[in-house]
């Protein structure tokens, strides 16, 4: 029982890092209907570039942190500017290729920059441990999922509350409805790529910091968050959340329980096991969009 | 205060849609424009509103101006910004959002507090004030057609766009509409451009109207004048010269003969 507790909490706060990496994937969707192949090798790229800061450059990780952010403000508007506007007019499948192949890009800039290695992040979160009982919580996973949290609830209020946000929400579902309201589409797309950087750019230091900063963190962006997006619903953001949460919940219980008798690694392919699930019983996730059709 | 001169309009620089349109809506009047399926009806609000631009359209001769400004290369935003506001055929509500937050989007450009403003779109539409909170998908058709002009009024318009407000929708819910774009006329002095297939309404609620037949303006005349034409009579209110309603037969044979096209 202690076991499956511990289990219990170590995939609740993965899973709200995943949530988080997910949510960089709705937040996209939501506004432009893309799905972005290239965001887990963002996050891993501005994770090494947090990296570079703070040990090749000296600098101190809170400035390091804060570079990384402004420098993913900039790819957002930049991924608008060069990848998004040329291909105004074309199907969305032309698009979504196109992030695969900047994806690639990115991976291939980071062994070219950073080699195959892994570094550390320097700790900036203490890492012992707190004890609630019987069960254990490094205290850094417990920041990386308050954080996680915490930006959800404001990215729900931004929705919620701004005028911004209500454009986003207005030209993910009728880009002409936007046009004929004033609303500036390309501004609007600008900038959701450029949250969806920001919130890759966290999640990326936040998931470097409880492991380690390599290129296989990249995949995380295909082999953990879009399970995470698929379950919790396409354009849900309190989906991503739950989503997040399940997936880490039933990774580390499923792989705790079964890695013992398969010999390891089950836990790696327990969330798309998930995902095959999900799209057979529910395409459109926990709160996803079900499409409205009036009789 | 809205003035088309021989406007011409291409699809994908091929497909000849406009053939040389002139119009004009004075300031604070009512126009309507009248005309068969495929006539051109929309492709003439989409020119004024820009929105031409989002379906591979262009004009590509003649010239639209609004109070001595040059619209026609003008990208729908900017048009939006003059106080030109189109709605959409097809009672386009953004079907995610609810009522509130779809009256806010039409509010997108005004600063501040919209409260105010949603209350004036409320007394128009008690209905709207009801279901505010309702997803907008969910709501009838004479609803939604409701929220869509309540979206475009919150903006306080010089000048509306009004695509086909009657669409599907039963005679007393018409009428409804009608009224209501007639009040919001007189009480805000929103001049309007109506589209319309059900000539009778809105010829009640014009004072000027046009009849367009594939892509050329072929009547032009007060509504009075126009609700008086036999042509007219014959082709759109079905009414034939003594009075008597026509049966569908005879209509399509005085088709044949209609004196503008001979």
């Amino acid at each position: 029982m202690d076991q499956f507790l511990q289990f219990l909490v170590n995939g609740i706060m993965i899973g709200g890092i995943y949530g988080l990496v997910a949510l960089g994937l709705v937040l996209v969707y939501k506004s432009s209907r893309v799905l972005n192949l290239a965001h887990g090798s963002f996050l891993m790229i501005l994770a090494w570039l947090c990296w570079s800061f703070a040990e090749q450059l000296g600098l101190p990780i809170w400035l390091s942190i804060l570079l990384v952010l402004v420098i993913s403000v900039l790819a957002g508007l930049g991924v608008e500017r060069f990848m998004l506007r040329p291909l105004i007019g074309q199907p969305i499948l032309a698009v979504i290729i196109a992030t695969l192949a900047l994806g690639y890009l990115l991976e291939g800039v980071a062994i070219m920059a950073w080699g195959a290695d892994t570094k550390g992040l320097p700790e900036f979160i203490p890492r012992e441990a707190i004890w609630l009982g019987p069960v254990s919580i490094a205290q850094h996973y417990l920041w990386a999922f308050g954080i996680a949290i915490l930006l959800f609830v404001l990215l729900y209020l931004f929705f919620r509350y701004t005028k911004m946000g209500l454009g986003m929400q207005i030209v993910s579902e009728d880009q002409q409805v936007a046009r004929s309201l004033g609303i500036r589409v390309k501004n609007i797309l600008a900038q959701s790529w450029a949250f969806a950087l920001v919130i890759a750019a966290i999640s990326g230091i936040l998931y470097a910091s409880l492991n380690s900063v390599n290129n296989g963190n990249a995949l995380i962006g295909l082999t953990k968050a879009l399970p995470v997006m698929l379950l919790g619903g396409l354009e849900s953001l309190y989906g991503a959340l739950v989503g997040g949460i399940i997936v880490g919940v039933f990774e580390i219980v499923v792989g705790g329980y079964m890695d013992p008798w398969v010999g390891g690694g089950f836990s790696n392919v327990a969330p798309l096991f998930l995902m095959l699930v999900i799209l057979l019983i529910r395409p459109y996730g926990i709160f996803g969009w079900q499409r409205i059709e009036r009789i | 205060m809205l003035v088309m001169n021989a406007v011409e309009v291409r699809y994908l620089d091929v497909i000849l849609v406009l053939r040389g349109v002139s119009l004009e809506v004075p300031p604070g009047e009512i126009v309507a424009l009248l005309g068969a399926n495929g006539a051109g009806k929309s492709t003439a609000l989409k020119a004024i509103s820009g929105l031409l631009e989002t379906e591979e359209g262009k004009v590509t001769d003649g010239s639209i101006y609004f109070n001595d400004t040059r619209i026609d290369r003008m990208s729908p935003e900017d048009i939006v910004r003059l106080g030109i506001v189109q709605v959409i055929e097809g009672r386009r509500v953004i079907e995610h959002l609810t009522t509130e937050q779809n009256l806010r989007g039409g509010a997108y450009l005004r600063h501040g507090d919209v409260k105010r403003e949603l209350d004036m779109v409320y007394s128009y539409f008690p209905r709207l004030k009801e279901l505010r909170h309702a997803t907008a998908g969910y709501l009838s058709g004479g609803e939604q057609q409701m929220l869509v002009m309540g979206r475009a009024m919150i903006a306080h318009p010089k000048l509306m766009l009004l695509d086909e407000p009657s669409m599907g929708l039963a005679p007393l819910l018409t009428k409804e509409i009608f009224d209501m774009i007639q009040r919001f006329n007189s009480e805000e002095k929103t001049a309007m451009l109506i589209v319309e297939q059900n000539a009778r309404a809105a010829l009640s609620v014009a004072e000027h109207g046009y009849v367009i037949e594939n892509g050329r303006v072929v009547l032009d005349a007060p509504a009075a004048k126009l609700t008086d034409n036999p042509d007219v009579k014959e082709f759109y209110l079905g009414v034939g010269t003594r009075g008597e309603k026509k049966s569908y037969r005879e209509v399509k044979h005085y088709r044949r003969r209609k004196r503008w096209l001979a």
